[in-house]
């Protein structure tokens, strides 16, 4: 027997999807600011009877390794049960809230580790700066740490900016098209970078010399950041869960805990690189035009790839723009 | 030293494509509806992880604990459910090497267990699925992933009818396909190889009489 169901009223969202879109600028621009209230990424969630803003396509799927799916899980069954603790014993056992607290904490630090351990989070970026130029000895864990905490405290945003515009707690779903957004942006942002570092060191190659970390330190820092400003999904979803039980403040210290798992992960990157690049040039140091010319090389590859790996992944991006654009 | 480094930054660009999935765990029973050697249909039961299950309960304003009116089951049905027609409710349906997604399902419900949501719907099946065949449940988008739950169960309406076996196995002959750059917008359902496609064996639990 198949039950039969009323549809559902419209929602506030789709109400405000029946704006008409009268140019590309202006759809584009809607999508932007609106995408996240409207578009309908979650495949559990019905769309809106009327049309939603177009949504740009997720950051690509993988088939993720058994073992890592079922670590995940296990982060957030444990998160999960560890801020239900918390939240239940504050009015009671202060005690008790205090340790579920502390376990909120501690699951939060691994959780960012094994988080920042697996794909993306601009490890990628940060090798590629740190093989490409000299730096001092404490940069890579500046940077290393400067982008988890740009990467974790943008998914943090997201949530406050997403929640406050709703009137209500964010949506999964808006957080995600917010997410896409922000990758696709900050991918393309990329991309433009790396390609004005290479035309800027090709013009300058016949000078080529490794002025050390005075030169390229703040230019590489504003790599960093920028292209860590996508919103961290991990602390998306700890944010998210933190404000359903109503614990924002526990759940802005999960989010630190998170970010220095993270650094931790994306300073040992950050590291190889940098250790790498010191013992090749001290082996073969004796030969300066030898290093210039490798120095050189190495940092122009390294923009390189930054570019390709850029467009490589912005393209399914860049792809929903131009259909958004000639439609 | 050099082959060192590019070895690393291979490894380092190879393994930073951006994704972030699963979004949702799953975790799964099943429960089988024999007449004899055809097979009626099945029971799922799928119980959401915490995290999913708070958002559910947060967007559909649903009460911390205790029972699911049906008005609130009804709205879960059209928001929070029904969509999933679009991807074959995850189920993959196998006779020898011919797939199907089913078309419809019925009698949804849905309850809070702990702090958890779970769902319970049937898969009706036509006359055709006598004999063995297999069933998976998976989401070829990984927006979700699935876990089964123990060994699935059974009912046997006829009396001294064979007792049905169960067995969870991943066939290399019947791949699925599903395209790494699908966004959450693509819904598109893949039986042939295709450039860009990617090759998955899902776990499947075969059912032999």
């Amino acid at each position: 027997m198949k039950s039969s169901y009323a549809s559902k009223p419209a929602s506030a969202g789709a109400r405000l999807a029946r704006c008409r879109l009268t140019s590309p600028a202006a759809a584009l621009a809607l999508a932007f600011i609106l995408g996240g209230a409207l578009a309908h990424a979650n495949p559990f969630y019905s769309p809106p009877a009327e049309a939603a803003a177009p949504a740009p396509p997720a950051p690509a799927a993988k088939a993720v390794p058994a073992p890592l799916v079922a670590l995940q899980l296990r982060f957030r069954e444990s998160l999960a049960e560890a801020f239900g603790r918390a939240t239940e014993s504050e009015e009671g056992a202060e005690s008790g809230a205090r340790r579920a607290a502390l376990a909120v904490l501690g699951i939060a630090f691994v959780y960012g580790l094994a988080h920042a351990a697996g794909p993306g989070h601009r490890k990628t970026v940060v090798f590629s700066l740190f093989i490409g130029a000299k730096a001092k000895a404490w940069e890579p864990m500046a940077a290393g740490f400067l982008s988890a905490l740009t990467h974790t405290a943008s998914g943090g945003l997201v949530i406050g900016v997403l929640s406050l515009l709703r009137g209500a707690v964010a949506s999964l779903t808006s957080a995600e098209t917010a997410l896409a957004w922000a990758d696709g942006g900050s991918l393309l942002i990329l991309a433009l970078i790396a390609a004005a570092l290479i035309v800027n060191k090709l013009r300058h190659f016949s000078h080529a010399h490794d002025h050390g970390p005075s030169g390229a330190g703040r230019g590489r820092y504003a790599v960093v950041f920028l292209t860590s400003l996508v919103p961290c999904t991990g602390s998306i979803m700890v944010m998210l869960f933190a404000l359903y039980l109503g614990s924002p403040l526990l759940g802005v210290a999960a989010l630190l805990f998170i970010a220095l798992g993270q650094g931790l992960v994306v300073s040992a990157a950050a590291y190889l690189a940098w250790f790498g690049r010191e013992r090749f040039f001290n082996a073969i140091k004796r030969r300066e035009r030898a290093v210039a010319a490798v120095s050189g090389g190495l940092e122009l590859a390294s923009y390189a790839l930054i570019l390709a790996f850029s467009l490589y992944t912005a393209w399914p991006f860049l792809g929903f723009l131009k259909e958004l654009v000639v439609g | 030293m050099r082959k060192a480094i590019i070895a690393l930054a291979l490894a380092a660009a190879t393994s930073a494509t951006a994704f972030a999935h699963p979004h949702v765990f799953i975790d799964v029973s099943l429960s089988f509806d024999f007449d004899g050697d055809r097979c009626l249909g099945f029971w799922q039961e799928w119980s959401f992880d915490p995290v999913f299950s708070a958002q559910i309960k947060n967007d559909f304003m649903l009460p911390a604990s205790g029972p699911l009116s049906r008005a609130l089951q009804d709205e879960l049905y059209n928001g929070a459910f029904i969509n999933l027609r679009r991807y074959g409710f995850y189920t993959l349906l196998r006779r020898g090497d011919k797939r199907e997604s089913p078309k419809a399902v019925t009698q949804f419900g849905a309850e809070l267990r702990a702090n958890r949501i779970v769902y319970r719907f049937y898969v009706p099946l036509d006359a055709s699925y006598s004999g063995g065949f297999s069933v998976a449940v998976f989401d070829t988008t990984y927006y979700s992933a699935v876990r089964y739950l123990g060994q699935p169960g059974f009912t046997q309406r006829r009396e001294g009818a064979a007792t049905p076996r169960f067995s969870v196995e991943s066939d290399r002959r019947f791949p699925v396909y599903y395209n790494p750059q699908g966004g959450p917008q693509d819904m598109t359902t893949y039986t042939r190889p295709a450039p860009g496609l990617l090759t998955i064996y899902p776990d499947e639990i075969v059912i032999r009489l």
